[in-house]
């Protein structure tokens, strides 16, 4: 008996739906972990901006706010809070930027 | 305990490339810079409280003034990354046993005027008392 790879195996798991919701659950304990270390600022308006969608076979997590680039890396003027990338770490999963296109 | 591991690889950074490395944000802008942040310490599953920690680091590659901006804060990024690369070993009062990198976006800082290029390494880096 011979073991071969299933070639089409990323392909199917993306569109079993026990997959699908595994990716939404782990998507959504991200966004609760982000939620609980978002620095406050003066509106709060940051912590409650996180939102969870689809975008075709991938579940994404964002944040609304106009000020959600220098939350999570800084600028000259702001420390970087980092709140996704210190929530993807927190749930256990492994951290992986994609470059910018 | 392990030591101040950001202090430790700000030091190392600033001796390998010659360049401003640096905590905080310089007062001069106008020569490119990288600032380091830790981000998270965490301990490894694996280990014992307080001797092999996970320390992920922020290392911002700023350009300084000028049209090629985004070529010099690339070039920055690219030594700062081949010199932490290469920092397993004894270091002050920690050991680096390794560094990992997690991503290298091209993340402008809109809060100047123009906006300055800068690209951001982050680094997980292994350290043990």
């Amino acid at each position: 008996m011979i073991f071969s790879v299933n070639p089409l195996l990323e392909k199917e798991l993306l569109k079993d739906p026990e997959y699908d919701d595994m990716l939404k659950k782990t998507t959504e304990d991200v966004k609760r972990v982000a939620e609980s270390i978002a620095p406050s600022g003066r509106t709060g308006n940051y912590g409650k901006s996180f939102v969870v969608y689809k975008d075709g076979d991938h579940w994404v997590l964002g944040n609304t706010d106009f000020a959600a680039h220098i939350v999570e890396w800084g600028s000259v003027y702001n420390p970087a809070y980092a709140p996704l990338r210190r929530a993807v770490q927190t749930v256990g999963l492994r951290l992986s930027e994609a470059p910018k296109p | 305990m392990i030591s101040d591991v950001e202090a430790i690889v700000t030091s190392y950074l600033a001796a390998e490339t010659g360049a401003r490395v640096m905590g905080e944000t310089p007062a001069d802008l106008d020569e490119p810079w990288v600032r380091v942040t830790q981000l998270d310490a965490s301990n490894e599953a694996v280990s014992r409280p307080e001797h092999l920690i996970a320390y992920m680091l922020q290392l911002e590659c700023y350009a300084g003034e000028g049209t090629d901006g985004q070529e010099q804060a690339q070039t920055l990024a690219a030594e700062v990354r081949d010199a932490l690369a290469r920092m397993e070993g004894k270091h002050g009062g920690a050991t680096i046993s390794g560094v990992r990198f997690a991503g290298m976006p091209r993340v402008p800082d809109t809060t100047l005027e123009p906006a300055r290029q800068r690209f951001i390494l982050t680094a997980h880096v292994f350290a043990h008392a």
